[in-house]
């Protein structure tokens, strides 16, 4: 049985920030899906967070990139000019580029309870083939969900604390 | 509301007494202990300076105080043998492929701009 080459615009985006060397995480849903032990465990999530190391330098990279890639790009539904990624990035601003495939990314320039020093430094680099991935620590992301303290990170935790009762 | 600081844990960890420190910025012990118990406010400067004395970086002295996940202790167990199954070089294709098919399949994409 032949299947047809899957084209993976996630796997695409990160291959493309590796090579421009952009200082980068995959947090959020997304990156707590890289510990799954198979599908069956991955979570349903509208947006792939990346969290950019806050520079002007390191954003206007990662922006290049999605931009080569036809991304549309924005901050608080605003599209995005080159001066406000100055303030996008003196503000934390989360910046969300999608396309009309519905593929959504939100470059994250902050997280709670870490800084983008203290999330890299024990992050985990997985592969996606030949791909390095670069992937924050589980239970980094898990506290941060925590410490944010939004309704629906506290949902999440409980539904993750119900899947961690399964495997025991 | 000020906030509490870890220079009491950051000073035992490096075998520094608060009175040492506050010996070395000439003021009371107490002072020092109000400020790590959040009691008093302290200005970036001397921050900086309690930092320098404990040899580490301001954002070691603010930073949240690691806190349990969940109140069972057992899955923070249970977390770390996760973290050790997932070891650098793993390969993850799989996460992005399920996560792009799942997508196409709810079509669940939203607008970044409005009309």
């Amino acid at each position: 049985m032949k299947f047809k080459k899957f084209y993976d615009p996630y796997a695409e985006l990160l291959a493309r920030l590796n090579r421009l060397r952009v200082e980068y995480l995959v947090v959020g849903m997304a990156g707590i899906n890289y510990y799954a032990a198979s599908a069956r465990e991955a979570f349903a999530t509208q947006d792939f967070d990346i969290f950019v190391n806050p520079t002007i330098s390191n954003v206007h990279k990662a922006l290049s990139v999605l931009t080569k890639l036809g991304y549309d790009i924005a901050v608080n539904a605003k599209r995005l000019d080159k001066a406000g990624v100055k303030d996008a990035v003196s503000h934390e601003k989360t910046i969300v580029a999608s396309n009309p495939y519905g593929i959504l990314f939100e470059l994250i320039l902050s997280v709670s309870g870490y800084t983008f020093a203290q999330m890299a430094c024990d992050a985990r680099v997985f592969t996606s083939g030949k791909t390095p991935i670069k992937v924050a620590q589980l239970q980094k992301l898990l506290r941060s969900k925590k410490l944010a303290g939004r309704k629906k990170d506290m949902l999440f935790l409980e539904r993750y604390e119900i899947l961690l009762k399964e495997q025991q | 509301m000020q906030k509490r600081l870890n220079i009491k844990t950051a000073a035992k960890e490096r075998g520094i007494t608060l009175s040492s420190i506050a010996k070395r910025l000439k003021m009371a012990r107490s002072n020092i202990s109000a400020i790590a118990g959040g009691a008093r406010g302290v200005s970036l400067d001397k921050l900086r300076r309690i930092a320098d004395i404990l040899g580490c970086g301001i954002d070691e002295l603010v930073a949240p105080k690691e806190q349990h996940i969940f109140k069972d202790r057992r899955l923070e167990s249970l977390l770390a043998s996760i973290e050790e199954r997932n070891f650098d070089g793993v390969d993850k294709s799989w996460v992005t492929r399920v996560m792009f098919a799942r997508n196409l399949h709810f079509k669940t994409g939203r607008k970044t701009t409005k009309a």
